[in-house]
């Protein structure tokens, strides 16, 4: 007698390689921003997708997948990398624009990710939430636990922060010298 | 609304729009230019964010997943079955011994002497004839291969194995499920024209996918075929 595989274990494989599919590239982005480098960053986004499939059942929202998957990457993170000082290293910054025709390496943009690297945790990791995935405030304040107004003020905090990093280089400004 | 509270609020949350900001906007033009500023500094802003994600990223978390055992909760059975498995792991351990530890070669002269027969096919199979040559092997299918035109059992190195040719793309890719010879970790090979993949299945079978370099071959495409196929399937339970 043949015993075939439950049906609830291949939706479980199929919920799997979709969420895998789907927010691989924003998670590696995501860690590879909170990290400060390629290997630890894939090696993050790895033992998240492990986490997330052992806890796959205590999802029951799929539109919840994302700020899941993402709270899930935190804790990853704050659990093996964050006594590691974010370190993140100059050349792995300058020689990424070396593989894809869509990635940008114009010296404004450059510019500005040596400016991200500088920018502490608190500041950076929020704005990367909102700028590169579009999270909301009130998205950002349930993943940090943290009140809505300061996410706001954190984030308000980060672009100056950013803007004052690139004062005197309107060369490579991204706004030329237009006061902001 | 002042100024002051326009670009407070626009430097925390330039997406959000409100009548209040709208108003402002609509009769401050140094605050409508500033608003303009923001969006623009964050469009590059975004681009700057937006780092390479590493070929087959998605296809290695899968794969990395499928090598994993599903944990079980223990049973009287469970337990009686661990102690079997303990008397069956001291004789795979063994036998495991007398049988090299790789089977690349063997793999590679298979294709050679059968790619006559083996690729003129263009036929699709059902997914019963897939089915039939893994029972051989004591492997169940659950999920697609793909698109596959070959399957067969065959001898290599005296062992029955599962033989297919999966194709993607428009690129024929040779697929062996190889039960008891499992060297626990991906390895790749180059010999001759042919290159290859051998990865470890949760079931102790090996998978192995291999390409001639002169029709195909990336390893991303074979890294896809391994995470499909070892989704694909499960020791036959009798």
């Amino acid at each position: 007698m043949l015993t075939q595989v439950p049906d609830d274990m291949l939706d479980k494989q199929a919920r799997y390689q979709n969420l895998v599919e789907a927010y691989s590239p924003w998670l590696y982005r995501y860690a590879y921003w909170i990290s400060g480098e390629k290997s630890a960053a894939e090696d993050l986004v790895q033992e998240t997708f492990l986490r997330a499939w052992r806890f796959l059942d205590a999802l029951k929202d799929e539109a919840a997948a994302k700020s899941w998957l993402t709270t899930i990457l935190r804790r990853e993170n704050a659990r093996k990398f964050e006594k590691k000082s974010l370190e993140f290293n100059d050349v792995e910054i300058e020689n990424l624009p070396n593989q894809h025709a869509d990635f940008d390496t114009r010296p404004e943009v450059i510019a500005l990710r040596i400016a991200m690297k500088k920018l502490p945790d608190k500041y950076r990791e929020p704005l990367v939430l909102q700028v590169l995935e579009g999270y909301s405030l009130e998205e950002i304040a349930e993943i940090f636990n943290i009140p809505r107004n300061t996410v706001a003020t954190r984030l308000h905090r980060a672009r100056q922060k950013l803007r004052k990093q690139l004062e005197g280089k309107e060369d490579i400004h991204p706004l030329r010298g237009n006061k902001v | 609304m002042n100024c002051i509270e326009f670009r407070r609020i626009r430097l925390g949350d330039p997406y959000t729009n409100s009548p209040e900001l709208n108003s402002h906007k609509s009769e401050c033009e140094t605050c409508r230019k500033f608003d303009e500023d923001i969006l623009q500094f964050d469009k590059h802003l975004y681009r700057a964010l937006k780092v390479d994600v590493p070929d087959g990223l998605a296809a290695k978390i899968l794969l990395n997943q499928s090598l994993q055992t599903e944990p079980r909760k223990p049973t009287r059975w469970t337990w009686m079955s661990m102690a079997a498995s303990f008397l069956l792991a001291g004789m795979f351990a063994f036998y495991q011994i007398s049988i090299p530890a790789s089977i690349d070669k063997e793999l590679v002269e298979h294709i050679e002497e059968e790619q006559h027969i083996v690729f003129a096919r263009s036929t699709l199979l059902e997914d019963a004839q897939i089915k039939q040559v893994l029972n051989s092997i004591d492997l169940n299918m659950h999920s697609s291969f793909g698109k596959v035109t070959f399957a067969a059992n065959c001898l290599i190195d005296g062992e029955m194995v599962g033989h297919f040719v999966v194709e993607q793309g428009d690129a024929s890719y040779t697929l062996f499920v190889v039960p008891g010879k499992n060297g626990g970790k991906l390895v790749e090979f180059e010999i001759d024209d042919w290159h290859g993949i051998i990865s470890p299945h949760r079931s102790g079978s090996s998978l192995a996918v291999v390409a001639s370099n002169h029709i195909a071959g990336d390893k991303e495409t074979m890294l896809a075929i391994i995470t499909r196929v070892g989704m694909a399937i499960d020791p036959l339970k009798v």
